[in-house]
């Protein structure tokens, strides 16, 4: 073999211009986002701050001054976007990274255990897999934070995990199935490793790379999903910005002031489309049976 | 196993899933909630309200006599009283639920055999010039929010060139055979008496014949079901490829060739049955997809429907609506799970092992 298996890897990332862009996506995404939650970089990236009103420049249309126009009270639509997108790019990262917390730790003791552990984590799953997911999130997530606003995009995330963990739990533990009739986890067992230990240094390990595929793949959704969450008012506290709720806000202002919401949701949308394309990029390199197949 | 078995297995499964559901919102509003009492009578009511609520609902029993009387109220159609709208919220459903099931019932509908044919036409040559149109644009799609994609068409089609409504399921004054939109002629248009069929404007506006209320539901429904039809778009599109693009490569695929078959017979009756059937797992989240999306495509174009009135019930905090409706929703997509899941069973015998 004349090439590494870590430049068939590279190889494979950079072959493909669709992956290119979805990580060059998120990496421009990344950068602006660090830039706008620290303050003292704010001003690289907005000229102006995200909640200073200005009646006089109220409902002013895309210019070279404010790039994506103003809304009605006169803020800069282009600042609360930039400021928006360090909430919105944290929220997917905590609720996907819960999920797969609990997931995994689930789904892999089930499938590498079996017997009756294993029965009752899949019936579990199985049901909060049956719900139709989204409506019972908006619904927790509702009837929590009606009384308490501050609270209310901590419940929102709440309610995410809750519909999330079960796809990994099943996930994990299809994989362990398969992963613990290797020879490698038979070794470990005959030389009188513990169970956890096996499970921590054998059985983790091999999973990690279908779990990452999924959980990229999966942090797009979630994007969009909590946009939902936002959109209805269940996110953050206003006055700070957030993305789908400024869809939301816009819509009162149509048909005039159309940039108010259709700015914020564009954004929304290249950023799940970063996580989309860098995903399946992952899984083209982790996944040779689909190479090429979407 | 036998499809009996493998039927009543489903069906109690689904029962436990509901049962399941029931238990967590009696939690949530009964137990984890600070104030039972404000949760169900909104937040925005008096104390007399939030007095008379927690008596109606037995709020200031025990836990277990509170449940028993939740169970016997879900299960005998006494879902509460909207605080929004003070009315029964099994009557906002019977009001709201068949215009959204016929816009959603359309849009699946169109959607599967727009997501099927696209997904053979990109079997057909992979890789080549259509397939990676076809690619290109169900991944920028399926990462627009429902929103955004309701706002774009909003703003090209109705605000841009003024081709479709903006706004409303029906013309209010075209509305009157359409029993919920009566606003102006108070004499029903009752065709069956069945509320289901009665709401639904386009049906209910077919039946009575009256084509000016019909072509105006229909121009009002065009965005509305194109938006639910871009959302998720491509799940399917994909899955036919891959599984036509293993068919294909079956042997009795190339025996069909070998015989002298045309390349479309080929494909339409012998590789597309076998190449659904994966496709067909998916109808149940599709069909569940269809009704997420509705609650946002229905507020972004104000279309009264099912959607609508759950958004509504969100922004103003409406428990008992959000409750009556989530009730609704589980069952109506158990339903529609159950319904598939049967029917692989049905199709594929294989399946029924695992059961």
């Amino acid at each position: 073999m004349s090439r590494s298996s870590a430049s068939v890897t590279l190889g494979i990332i950079f072959g493909n211009w669709a992956t290119v862009a979805g990580v060059g996506i998120l990496v421009a995404f990344f950068v602006l986002s660090a830039l706008a939650a620290w303050p003292p970089t704010y001003h690289l990236v907005a000229r102006y701050p995200p909640d200073s009103l200005n009646f006089g420049a109220a409902n002013a249309p895309p210019s070279l001054s404010h790039l994506f126009g103003t809304d009605r009270e006169g803020r800069d639509v282009f600042a609360r976007v930039v400021a928006a997108l360090p909430i919105d790019i944290a929220i997917p990262f905590e609720v996907v990274g819960a999920s797969v917390a609990i997931g995994l730790s689930l789904g892999t003791f089930a499938g590498y255990l079996g017997g009756w552990i294993e029965e009752l984590v899949l019936r579990v799953a199985d049901l909060f897999f049956a719900f139709p997911n989204i409506v019972l999130a908006l619904t927790i997530a509702a009837i929590l934070g009606s009384t308490q606003e501050s609270l209310r995009v901590v419940y929102s995330e709440l309610a995410l995990i809750v519909v999330g963990w079960p796809f990994y739990t099943r996930l994990a533990r299809a994989q362990v199935i398969m992963i613990k009739q290797m020879p490698f986890v038979r070794a470990a067992e005959a030389s009188g490793l513990g169970k956890f230990r096996i499970v921590r240094t054998h059985v983790i390990p091999h999973l990690a790379s279908v779990i990452a595929v999924y959980a990229t793949l999966d942090m797009g959704t979630t994007l969009l999903l909590y946009s939902i969450f936002a959109f209805f008012g269940l996110g953050v506290a206003p006055p700070t910005p957030e993305l789908g709720r400024m869809v939301y806000d816009g819509l009162s202002a149509l048909p005039g002031n159309w940039w108010w919401s259709f700015f914020p949701g564009l954004v929304l949308m290249i950023l799940a489309l970063g996580f989309s394309l860098a995903g399946e990029g992952l899984r083209d390199v982790f996944d040779p049976r689909l190479r090429g197949q979407r | 196993m036998g499809l009996a078995t493998y039927i009543a297995r489903r069906v109690l499964f689904s029962f436990f899933v509901v049962i399941g559901e029931l238990l967590i919102i009696f939690y949530l509003t009964n137990i984890a909630a600070p104030d039972p009492a404000v949760i169900w009578a909104g937040p925005e009511s008096t104390k007399a309200q939030v007095a008379l609520v927690a008596l109606t609902y037995h709020l200031n029993s025990p836990w277990y006599v509170q449940f028993y009387y939740y169970i016997m109220n879900v299960f005998t159609g006494n879902w509460g009283t909207s605080p929004l709208y003070q009315q029964p919220v099994i009557s906002l459903i019977e009001e709201y639920l068949p215009v959204t099931l016929e816009l959603t019932i359309i849009a699946f509908v169109v959607k599967v055999g727009l997501e099927v044919a696209l997904g053979v036409v990109s079997a057909m040559r992979p890789n080549g010039v259509v397939d990676n149109v076809i690619k290109v644009t169900y991944t920028t799609v399926r990462s627009a929010p429902p929103f955004l994609v309701a706002l774009g068409f909003l703003l090209i089609f109705a605000y841009g060139t003024h081709t479709f409504p903006s706004s409303q399921p029906i013309n209010p004054v075209l509305g009157a055979t359409v029993p919920k939109f009566q606003f102006y002629n108070p004499i029903a248009g009752k065709v069956t008496g069945f509320w289901l069929i009665d709401n639904m404007p386009m049906l209910n506006s077919l039946l009575v014949g009256d084509w000016a209320a019909f072509s105006s539901a229909v121009s009002h429904a065009v965005l509305p079901i194109a938006t639910l039809i871009l959302f998720g778009f491509g799940g399917i599109v994909r899955l036919v490829k891959v599984s036509m693009l293993e068919v294909l490569d079956q042997d009795y695929v190339r025996t069909a060739r070998a015989k002298g078959l045309r390349e479309n017979a080929v494909i339409l009756r012998h590789a597309l049955r076998n190449s659904l059937l994966p496709a067909f797992t998916l109808m149940g989240l599709v069909f569940a997809g269809l009704v997420t999306g509705s609650l946002v495509v229905e507020t972004v174009y104000s279309y009264y429907g099912l959607g609508y009135y759950v958004a509504q019930s969100l922004l103003t905090f409406d428990t008992p609506s959000l409750i009556g409706t989530l009730i609704l929703i589980t069952v109506v997509i158990i339903i529609s799970n159950l319904v598939v899941d049967v029917g692989y069973g049905f199709l594929d015998p294989r399946t029924r092992v695992g059961y």
